[in-house]
């Protein structure tokens, strides 16, 4: 039997019920084994003494998955905005073995919390969003994944395509970057087994603390007054990072459509690398954004029904 | 300086804005009920700015059981409103039968609930 990568599904109070495309899917169960630390030559005595699953995904289907994980992630659970997350594993038809009708392999959680990992827009390139399902045992009886062999593949399941469009960082237009990534850095509490059980049962955000990355190739964006003050501000009014949505069966949805991505942040402008350069290629430099608190808004803040805007900032 | 001079002009719209500027997922908004919607507008302007402050009403320590209206900064009245949900939410899934252990056969079927 063989299987590969299937999709996402994603149940929100509703219930609203989103099956997200993957681009790649890592489940590591954390299965933590111990013996007694006797002297004795071989183990006697082995025990699983925790078990605390995490999903580790990534997915083109951007505007869907920020919709669903705010900046400071999103708790799975009854209560929740989001009551359940599948990971649907799709079987294969193999020579040896056909499909039967309700072949493919489901993951369930119905507890834990969902955090963003880091976006990549290369230029050309779809962009790539990354995320985190920390699992949690729902009731402290039961397991934190519940795995049912045989399942149908859900429909619809979505495509959605982004790549990076034009940037404006502290004002000043970019349109020789070659890519940006914001890595969100959702910190966590430490997770603990709950007492008489070997699954976590809580999780908490200790800090988020974005990064945004830009590299080009223009090297004059990092002036000597940006290296004399070593640092300039970035604010939700100057600062922007654009997602262009592609059209399917086309190019691009038309830039006056409510359907692009923006994403303004506030922090500081750091040149990180001056330049990056070999023979017989072109030289790119990096300019990194930690992003902050302005007293008002979030460090970052998503626009997910935007038009696109050939000339940022406005 | 005004923010990028986006559409803010329906009360989903700036209620959107709120809540993505205090780190949550948009798609809370979904799940938020009317009146809370109005609540959480009435803390953003047409420019996608939020206000500082806001007029809460917020039970009194004087006379518990009666409420007050209290001016809160724009953090204190998104929490307020956010507790008000999660109290609803509460309600309704304490107000639901338990949920019976899964039966893993119920699935071989695999549809799903709704679909968006």
């Amino acid at each position: 039997m063989e299987y590969t990568v299937g999709c996402l599904s994603v149940v929100e109070t509703g219930p609203v019920t989103t099956h997200l495309g993957l681009t790649n899917i890592s489940f590591p169960t954390n299965a933590e084994v111990s013996g007694n630390d006797s002297g004795s030559l071989y183990e006697e005595f082995q025990a699983v003494t925790g078990f605390a699953p995490v999903a580790n995904g990534t997915t083109k289907c951007i505007s869907e998955l920020l919709g669903m994980i705010g900046l400071n992630g999103t708790c799975v659970g009854a209560i929740h905005p989001v009551t359940q997350v599948d990971v649907i594993s799709r079987k294969l038809e193999t020579c040896q073995a056909a499909l039967g009708a309700t072949p493919h392999m489901r993951d369930r959680v119905t507890a834990g919390l969902l955090r963003l990992g880091t976006l990549n827009a290369d230029r050309a390139q779809d962009a790539t969003l990354s995320f985190t399902l920390d699992c949690l045992t729902p009731d402290g009886t039961n397991a934190p994944v519940a795995r049912t062999d045989g399942v149908a593949m859900p429909t619809p399941i979505v495509a959605e395509r982004f790549t990076l469009g034009l940037c404006a960082i502290g004002g000043v237009t970019f349109p020789d970057v070659e890519g940006v990534s914001i890595e969100y850095n959702v910190a966590t509490s430490e997770k603990l087994p709950a007492l008489g059980a070997i699954w976590p049962d809580s999780i908490g955000v200790l800090t988020v603390r974005p990064v945004i990355v830009l590299r080009g190739r223009n090297l004059s964006k990092v002036t000597a007054a940006l290296l004399a003050f070593t640092a300039t501000q970035a604010t939700h009014a100057n600062t922007t990072i654009q997602l262009i949505r592609r059209l399917s069966a086309g190019a691009f949805h038309p830039f006056g459509n409510a359907v692009h991505i923006e994403i303004t942040a506030a922090g500081l402008i750091v040149p990180d690398d001056l330049v990056n350069a070999s023979a017989n290629q072109k030289a790119t430099h990096t300019i990194r954004i930690p992003c902050h608190y302005d007293g008002t808004n979030a460090p970052l803040l998503t626009v997910l029904n935007s038009t696109y805007d050939t000339t940022p900032p406005a | 300086m005004s923010l990028k001079p986006h559409k803010f002009d329906t009360v989903e719209a700036r209620a959107q804005r709120v809540i993505v500027a205090h780190g949550r997922a948009p798609n809370l908004l979904r799940s938020l009920d009317p009146d809370l919607v109005v609540a959480l507008a009435g803390l953003c302007d047409e420019d996608g700015n939020l206000v500082p402050t806001a007029l809460a009403n917020v039970e009194s320590p004087d006379e518990p059981g009666t409420l007050q209206q209290v001016e809160v900064d724009v953090r204190e009245a998104f929490r307020l409103v956010l507790v008000e949900h999660n109290e609803r939410q509460k309600a309704v899934v304490d107000d639901e039968a338990p949920a019976a252990v899964e039966d893993e056969t119920d699935d071989t079927e695999g549809e799903p609930t709704s679909v968006r």
